[in-house]
């Protein structure tokens, strides 16, 4: 039972495609079939008549070739469309993604040059800083233990791989990225293959750090190979037997080779979230400390100093509760429907005029410690919430924060549908602005699984159907979800982050949840149930 | 087939085998397997009591010692799992069990053995729920929270042994699985441990990863100790299958610490301790999932776009069986790989991790990661390879009667009237124990055996005839040469 993938690689192919396939067909008899072949480079070239004779079938392509992104405009042309031959048996994989072959090798790929570094935009020629955190998110995903990647290919080089202390080697300064050294401390490849404009190169192996201190991580082999076919006969195809990171024993992972070196890039690089962003530093790290349930320091400064008892009250007492549908204290104007274990209610200072609150009646602190029945109903909600919404052409983004709450309180607020594709990576960048570790967690997750009763956390659930979960820290600021939906790509609306700079007059309140309550009436299955009891 | 199960140890192996072996000639069984629920405290030699998390007041060599030494031979094939009070190095040695001392065999973090045709599994540790979701990033040197946490149970633990679907005739674990008391008799289990009530009204009394294995796994016993009391409960399941669950007491005179199982001879099978295919399986199908990582990590479940459903299939586990090709163990790949006890010498803490040939032989055969050895070269560290410690000449010749060890109050006849009081009470109050008709015991002491017994003063002097021997009559023998015998007459004849 061999689980190991024959995979060969090739440097820039330039439309050499006859030199290329008998070459490959020449190893094929020497050492027996190859399973995958990756072209790392330009495919493509300025003469590329010799492809017609695989497109005619003449001439057989001997093993199935993965050919990725341009980065000459001039090639553009040529290429199909994404997952599409380009001729038989050979596939073109479109300019960043991952996937994983039939023998479980995972091979994520970015090509083309950095619009950011370049400075300037070449039409599907040019990668994005979002584009690298696109390919980290997707290596990352569903992993629970997150190993590295077997293969990472670019078309560009990640600074500082170059200046290992043994091997130097010419490279052009406009072969190099710092966001592709952002991307590949990140990820942690196995093997790292980009294509070269003359010489063949091979560093020393690199052992990757984690995030913590002294972690260490599996090794990359970065190889750069020769275009094909090139007169100087450096070396343009390389041959290798991967077996899948997933099944290798993390002990043999992290044995330590003769030769291997530190991490060529700087390990500031894995603490920066998102590629290239500046990272905010907190200022007073004191005021956080602040055992008061209270807001960021902006909005600390404008509430009055009177609300302080009230607030400190509000956690050890659930009769003066806010949330408590029996407590006293509730605003029961703002009640729009009660079910049998909670209630929906408009918030305070809402961003939308149909964002609302999913509330317990009785005094649930988080939904990770709440009974099944109201986890139940909860849910039963949210389902009848993005149907209703979905009428009015918007999707629901829930959110939680047990995080300095006494009762549960889970925001329902519609999103234009257009924006849907959006939203994921606006929460990120603004996670990773506030140094905040969001976690993408998939479908159908229930947040009890990941975290344990009691546990403070910050949770959200995306029309994709995706949860975003962060274990919150001191520094969590309380309005993270209402600062990412409100701002200029999602519901532009910057001035309602804080709710409490956006408090609506009573009379405005009492005409949301009437028309609320209208509107919504088709959907309530609360309703139903008050009829039947009639 | 016949099994003891024993509560916990707290390193008084001495006092098990002997209350073993009266027994069976009080009661002129056989017993194949002895089985204990954790505090095993498999201690062998002064620094491995640094690794127990106790107070130095009760480091305590007690009497594994003499088993690991070779000096005594466990009389009974014994299985074990960890508690919280263990020598958390030496059980650090064998994530995937392994052979402690001969004939004393550890079921590991979590695990699934077969004795014969019986399918035995184990959960060591006990429950906590701050470390619960964490990975298996503890290594020596302890420090005073690694020294705890070490022995705390890991989701991935549990997760492995949720994916088994073959049935598991007989489970163990240290803690009790959350709620059980609800199945037994609550109020007398109250009057005894009055102080459980808050815990047990709250459902917080045990754990609740071994309350999910008991509702998976249904299996027909489930044995468990950690709380000191006797207490027997009967969990119907939806599908009409039944577990039978017994907690023991620890290994104290008076105490209900030893339960008899007599099994139907369709478990006997050739009665050799086995590797189990299933269990062997879902060590190698969720290998990538280790994280020695101190931080909640979580598993894959449904929804994610990786595999989450690890129960081995026939192909899966037909590759196991070829790479395994024998699946008996033998008690030959025992290993020594620390010295043996010397009084006297320093307690130093251990500071560094054995690479133990039992785990090193199973990885390799598996291709699967050792957590401890993963988690030290994540630091950049390596294992250290064992020194071969042999049995040494002069401690056999050490004679050994001399062991200043804390024997229990002498056994005074009145223990027969509460021995024979106690046992018809269990046999009447526990559905448990009838419908098995099994014999129980929380035999203390053993009963002067009819062999003929003498004082020895120098063990060296037989030693020749014991080598010949080579069985446990002469372990037997100088059991009894203990201060207590004499008095034991009248207690064997009252049975």
């Amino acid at each position: 039972m061999s689980d190991k993938q024959k995979t060969l690689f090739c440097g820039d192919v330039n439309g050499n495609f006859n030199a290329l396939f008998s070459r490959v067909e020449s190893i094929v008899k020497k050492s027996g079939p190859f399973d995958v072949l990756l072209c790392v480079g330009n495919f493509f070239g300025d003469d590329n008549s010799q492809l017609d004779a695989y497109k005619m079938r003449t001439r057989k392509v001997p093993v199935t070739t993965y050919v990725f992104g341009p980065s000459n405009s001039d090639h553009v042309k040529y290429y199909c469309e994404e997952g599409c031959e380009i001729v038989p048996n050979v596939i073109y994989m479109g300019r960043r993604g991952i996937f994983t072959t039939s023998a479980e090798v995972k091979i994520a790929y970015l090509t083309g040059l950095s619009r950011r570094e370049l400075g300037k935009e070449i039409a599907s020629c040019t990668f994005e800083p979002s584009d690298c955190s696109a390919v980290r998110d997707a290596c990352y995903r569903g992993q629970s233990e997150y190993r590295g990647v077997d293969v990472l290919i670019t078309t560009l080089w990640p600074s500082g791989v170059q200046q290992d202390e043994c091997q130097k080697v010419d490279v052009k300064e406009e072969s190099l990225s710092n966001l592709i050294a952002w991307l590949s401390i990140h990820v942690k490849p196995r093997y790292h293959i980009v294509p070269s404009a003359d010489k063949f190169y091979e560093r020393q192996p690199y052992r990757n750090q984690g995030m913590h201190q002294d972690y260490k991580e599996c090794a990359t082999r970065f190889i750069a190979l020769a275009p094909v076919g090139n007169k100087a006969k450096e070396k343009w195809v390389y041959a290798c037997l991967l077996q899948p990171i997933t099944k290798m024993r993390m002990t043999d992972l992290l044995q330590s080779t003769t030769d291997e070196t530190d991490c060529p890039y700087d390990p500031e690089l894995l603490k920066q979230h998102q590629p290239g962003k500046v990272v905010k530093v907190s200022g007073n790290g004191q005021f956080f400390f602040n055992m008061d349930a209270s807001e960021d320091d902006h909005g600390k400064r404008k509430r009055k100093s009177g609300d302080n008892p009230d607030r400190k009250r509000r956690d050890i007492d659930p009769d003066s509760c806010w949330f408590c549908l029996s407590s006293p204290t509730v605003e029961k104007h703002l009640v729009i429907c009660v079910g049998r274990h909670c209630y929906l209610a408009l918030p305070k200072g809402p961003l939308t005029p149909y964002h609302v609150l999913i509330l317990p009646i009785a005094h649930h602190q988080s939904i990770t410690k709440s009974p099944d029945d109201v986890v139940k109903e909860i849910k039963l909600f949210k389902d009848v919430l993005k149907k209703f919404y979905s009428s009015t052409g918007k999707v629901a983004v829930f959110f939680e924060r047990n995080y300095k709450t006494s009762h549960m309180q889970i925001q329902c607020v519609p999103l234009p549908k257009h924006v849907e594709p959006q939203i994921l990576e606006v929460f990120q960048d603004e996670a990773g602005i506030n140094r905040i570790e969001l976690e993408v967690l998939p479908q159908y997750t229930e947040i009890a699984q990941v975290t344990l009763p009691g546990a403070p956390y910050f949770h959200a659930e995306l029309p994709s159907g995706e949860h975003l979960y962060a274990k919150t820290k001191q520094h969590f600021p309380l309005q993270f979800a209402r600062d990412v939906l409100s701002s200029p790509p999602l519901l532009n609306c910057e001035d309602k982050a804080d709710w409490r700079q956006c408090l609506l007059p009573r009379e405005e309140e009492d005409a949301l949840v009437s028309t609320f309550r209208d509107k919504f009436r088709p959907f309530d299955f609360t309703a139903d149930d008050d009829s039947d009891s009639d | 087939m016949k099994i003891a199960v024993e509560g916990c140890a707290h390193g008084e192996l001495d006092k098990i085998y002997e209350c073993v072996e009266s027994l069976q000639e009080r009661e002129g069984i056989k017993i194949d397997l002895l089985i204990c629920c954790g505090d095993f405290q498999a201690v062998r030699n002064n620094d491995d009591l640094r690794a127990m998390a106790v107070p130095e007041k009760y480091h305590n060599i007690c009497t594994f010692y003499k088993y690991y030494s070779g000096e005594k031979i466990a009389p009974i094939l014994t299985l074990f799992i960890g508690g919280n009070h263990e020598a958390s190095n030496y059980l650090q040695e064998l994530p995937f069990g392994g052979w402690v001392a001969p004939n004393i065999f550890y079921i590991g973090r979590a695990g699934v053995i077969q004795f014969g045709n019986l399918r035995l599994g184990g959960l060591s540790g006990i429950f906590k729920n701050h470390d619960y979701l964490q990975g298996l990033w503890e290594s020596p040197p302890y420090s005073s929270n690694s020294l705890r946490s070490v022995y705390h149970i890991r989701s991935l633990d549990v997760f492995r042994l949720s994916q088994l679907k073959e049935k598991i005739h007989v489970m163990m674990s240290h803690d009790w699985p959350r709620g059980i008391a609800n199945y037994g008799d609550k109020d007398n289990l109250l009057r005894r441990k009055p102080f459980l009530r808050e815990d047990i009204e709250s459902n917080q009394l045990g754990s609740p990863p071994a309350e999910k294995l008991l509702n998976e796994l249904k299996p027909e016993y489930w044995f468990a100790a950690h709380l000191h009391c006797q207490f027997a409960a009967l969990v119907k399941h939806g599908d009409g299958t039944e577990t039978k669950f017994l907690a023991l007491d620890k290994c104290l005179p008076k105490r209900r610490h030893l339960q008899i199982l007599d099994l139907p001879a369709e478990y006997d099978g050739d009665k050799q301790l086995k590797y189990d295919i299933e269990w062997l399986a879902v060590l190698k199908n969720t290998n990538h999932l280790l994280s020695v990582k101190n931080v909640d990590c979580h598993l894959p479940g449904p929804g994610s776009n990786e595999r989450y459903n690890f129960t081995p299939t026939n192909e899966e586990k037909d590759h196991v069986a070829s790479l395994l090709q024998n699946l008996v163990i033998s008690n030959d790949s025992f290993v020594r790989t620390a010295p043996i006890y010397k009084p006297n010498t320093p307690k130093r803490a251990p500071c560094e991790a054995i690479m133990n040939p039992q785990t090193v032989v199973l990885c390799e055969k598996l291709s699967i990661d050792d957590p401890l050895q993963v988690a030290l070269a994540r630091m950049g560290r390596s294992m250290k390879q064992p020194e071969v410690f042999e049995t040494m000449e002069i401690v056999e010749k050490t004679p050994i009667k001399c062991l200043p060890m804390t024997l229990p109050a002498p056994v005074t006849p009145s223990d027969c009237e509460d021995l024979s009081e106690t046992t018809s009470a269990l046999s009447q109050s526990n559905s448990f124990l009838t419908e098995t008709e099994n014999t129980t015991s929380e035999c203390d002491t053993p009963p002067q055996s009819n062999k003929k017994v003498f004082k020895r003063r120098n063990l060296a002097m037989y030693s020749l005839e014991e080598a010949e021997n080579g069985n446990n009559t002469s372990d037997s023998l100088v059991d009894s040469d203990s201060p207590r015998s004499s008095k034991f007459a009248c207690k064997s004849n009252a049975l």
